[in-house]
């Protein structure tokens, strides 16, 4: 079983979630130091709010975790499935909607042990692309939505 | 059993090319973002953030970089704020075009870079470093999309009048909602 491929993606997804990434800040070092009061602050340039982000980087994730599991029918489509409801996104549920984002990251990583490297090259159920196209793209997701999450803390 | 097509370093160039040029998963590419900023936009300075034209040099100067030590230079790296962030003053039109075709061009000098290179390539340490190519490479990208977010955010910062008509008072409207159902 030959997985040296997907372990390094599994690396990079964690390394940009919660280590020491080479572009800069990882997914966890922001949250960690991120001051209550700016979560739920609705930026006139903004369509979204930083608790509306978190909740979309989680909720991909769960995204992947069902396609993993099978679930052709799994998608995100409408704002609330993708950036919360009005009750996720407040910012007395900042503590769960992190929780829920490292419930997930931790979830999927759990997972991904299950596989090798014959994945990357499987069809995401339901869509048009592999699985190296949605892994190493969730990646690339974290890091844009922490460029957007930085510029919206200043 | 299923197996990818292609080699894992030409996945990773087009992950390169697809974060630059478009086609992601993510959403929007560098290049798509940028291709529609106005020179008083990219010059604007939003407090405590560097400007969009500082970000677009700042993506050049790591690309070069990445080529410096894909050509082995093990000495080459960017110390200063004036090497990582430029030196720019007023941004004009003149200015604004000439970081975007260095930016490009720094971007197609890194890909024929690689055209020689195989998959054991990536193994290899970055001289003068500890890391190995395979994660230089993947920085670059993450590096691009992470800046390419500042900038999604940035340009909306940045008032009405700049994306159609650079004289128009910069000072009256500030925040602008500018009305595109964007897909942040």
């Amino acid at each position: 079983m030959n997985r040296n491929e997907l372990e390094k993606i599994v690396d990079n997804l964690d390394t940009v979630f919660r280590g020491d990434a080479w572009h800069g800040p990882s997914v966890m070092e922001f949250i960690n130091s991120m001051p209550l009061n700016v979560v739920d602050v609705r930026k006139p340039y903004s369509k979204y709010t930083i608790c509306q982000l978190v909740y979309h980087l989680g909720i991909w994730r769960k995204f992947v975790l069902e396609k993993l599991a099978g679930n052709i029918r799994y998608d995100l489509v409408s704002e609330e499935e993708n950036y919360g409801s009005e009750e996720d996104i407040q910012k007395a549920n900042w503590p769960n909607l992190v929780e829920q984002l490292k419930n997930f990251q931790a979830d999927l990583l759990d997972k991904l042990e299950e596989f090798d490297d014959t994945l990357l090259a499987k069809l995401v159920p339901g869509q048009d692309y592999d699985y190296y196209k949605l892994l190493t793209g969730l990646i690339q997701h974290d890091t844009y939505h922490l460029g957007m999450i930085w510029v919206m803390w200043e | 059993m299923e197996e990818l097509q292609t080699t894992e370093l030409d996945r990773i160039k087009t992950l390169l090319n697809a974060a630059f040029h478009g086609g992601s998963w993510h959403g929007p590419s560098v290049l798509e973002n940028v291709k529609d900023i106005r020179p008083k936009t990219a010059g604007a300075r939003q407090k405590g953030i560097h400007t969009i034209a500082e970000l677009v040099y700042h993506m050049t100067t790591w690309r070069i970089f990445a080529l410096k030590k894909i050509q082995g230079d093990a000495d080459f790296d960017i110390k200063t704020e004036k090497q990582n962030w430029g030196n720019l003053k007023e941004i004009d039109d003149f200015e604004w075009e000439t970081l975007q075709m260095e930016l490009t061009l720094s971007h197609d000098e890194l890909i024929s870079s690689l055209a020689e290179k195989d998959d054991s390539f990536l193994n290899e340490i970055v001289p003068g470093s500890e890391y190995d190519f395979y994660t230089l490479l993947h920085g670059i990208i993450s590096h691009d999309l992470y800046h390419n977010g500042q900038i999604g955010i940035l340009k909306k910062m940045a008032p009405k009048s700049s994306k159609f008509n650079d004289d128009e008072d910069l000072s009256s409207s500030r925040y602008f909602n500018d009305g595109f159902d964007d897909e942040y």
